[in-house]
């Protein structure tokens, strides 16, 4: 459903609230987004991880310390449905993530903190992925499709937030990760594009390829996409 | 009173054009914004239409947004008659929940001036930035029905998003105020941001 908006009934608003104290921050906002997502879903908490200009996933925010918990955790292990969803690209749920054999790694230290049912979900700058939010309940779940289709759309949200909240405050180092996948994002999607023509892959399998040679050979993912698009090759290819 | 349609249709791109060099990307940026929030409310909120009613420079409640004509005819009709559930959300500064709009007796001149649009249940959740309330978020459903409170929270922690988005926007340009007379651009609705 599309929405109108009278420009001049918005400006005339943003006007008026350019007085107001600037007592916002990108991480705040994010927070705003994950807090606002637990009363939308009705679930028990819910996280957002973004990328770092390596295209390693860190902590941004968490609703509560279980929720925190569980992001640290998957960031330790490398394994997890946010670490998935980020790295597919795609939508990754699971019933019982203290069960579920795809990540042994993290299954005992969430257990102790009652985190089940999860859903995790990518989301997207400029369209380049940046990160992962993640819904979870503190008892096992089987997602509908409805819920699925309502978290998808709530990443939109998010991204319109993320968005919103780099063009405001390019300050912090928060800001410094986003920013990055907004600089870099023709160098990162052509070298998605060339990996994708040169092997006959799939874009999430492109990308996957270009973040891992980044996290490898520790250097910027933007940087590895620029040598890739020179060369025609990637770091560890060369070696 | 006859209407040249053509002369009409270049009259309206002439105005839109000019204002969309006035206000420039920023303004073009936080309309598309706007717009995409807005729409994903009725997606997520489950409700038919979803409208927002905001305050201008001189404390006056417009209507900025709307994903269907029943929603712009409630906004607007609000805006003029200075009564309706928005403003009470204002008043309050809380969710107002209304079960059945028809049939409540306050808001009988905003019901008159909705025909033929229905409009059933409405509920207007404030939109807050900082300690001030600057709007309201008000859905719609066509039917009456019995807000729940997990609705009431959801709707509400959802104006509290559009509010933190509001307020981001507005640090990251500068952005013209409307014009002296306060009213808005007739020529400029409806020629707004689509989301996807």
């Amino acid at each position: 459903m599309p929405a109108n908006v009278d420009a001049r009934a918005l400006a005339a608003s943003l006007h008026r609230l350019q007085d107001q104290p600037a007592g916002h921050t990108l991480r705040g906002s994010l927070q705003q987004v994950v807090d606002a997502c637990v009363q939308l879903f009705s679930v028990t908490g819910s996280g957002l991880m973004v990328a770092d200009a390596q295209s390693v996933l860190r902590y941004a925010v968490a609703t509560d310390g279980p929720g925190q918990e569980l992001e640290e955790v998957q960031l330790e292990a490398g394994e997890g449905p946010c670490v998935l969803a980020f790295v597919l690209d795609r939508l990754v749920e699971t019933d019982d993530a203290s069960a579920d054999p795809r990540w042994p790694a993290i299954a005992d230290r969430i257990r102790p903190l009652a985190i089940h049912g999860m859903l995790g979900i990518p989301v997207h700058l400029s369209g380049i992925p940046v990160g992962s939010l993640d819904v979870y309940l503190d008892t096992p779940h089987h997602w509908d499709d409805s819920e699925k289709r309502a978290l998808s759309r709530y990443a939109d949200v998010v991204e319109v937030m993320i968005e919103t909240a780099v063009a405001a405050d390019r300050a912090g180092e928060l800001a410094e990760q986003l920013n990055y996948a907004l600089d870099y994002r023709v160098p990162i999607e052509r070298g998605v594009g060339y990996l994708m023509a040169r092997d006959g892959i799939e874009h999430p399998e492109a990308f996957n390829r270009l973040r891992l040679a980044a996290r490898s050979s520790r250097r910027r993912i933007g940087d590895v996409a620029e040598q890739l698009l020179q060369t025609g090759t990637l770091p560890q290819e060369a070696s | 009173m006859a209407v040249d349609e053509q002369a009409l249709a270049d009259s309206i791109d002439a105005l839109t054009g000019s204002l969309a060099g006035l206000a420039g990307p920023p303004m073009q940026s936080a309309s598309a914004h706007l717009a995409a929030v807005v729409a994903a409310a009725a997606d997520l909120l489950g409700v038919d239409s979803v409208g927002i009613l905001l305050l201008d420079e001189v404390g006056r409640l417009r209507a900025a947004a709307s994903t269907t004509a029943t929603a712009d005819r409630l906004e607007q009709a609000q805006q003029q008659l200075g009564i309706g559930p928005g403003h009470d959300s204002m008043t309050s500064r809380g969710t107002v929940l209304v079960p059945d709009l028809p049939a409540e007796p306050a808001y009988s001149p905003l019901v008159a001036e909705l025909a033929p649009f229905r409009i059933g249940a409405v509920l207007s959740a404030p939109i807050w930035v900082e300690q001030d309330v600057v709007g309201n978020l008000n859905l719609i459903r066509s039917d009456a029905h019995s807000w729940t409170e997990q609705e009431a929270r959801a709707s509400t922690a959802y104006a509290e998003v559009v509010g933190k988005m509001l307020s981001i926007s507005a640090r990251s340009g500068k952005y013209r105020p409307a014009a002296p007379d306060g009213r808005p651009d007739a020529a400029h609705r409806g020629r707004g941001h689509h989301a996807r």
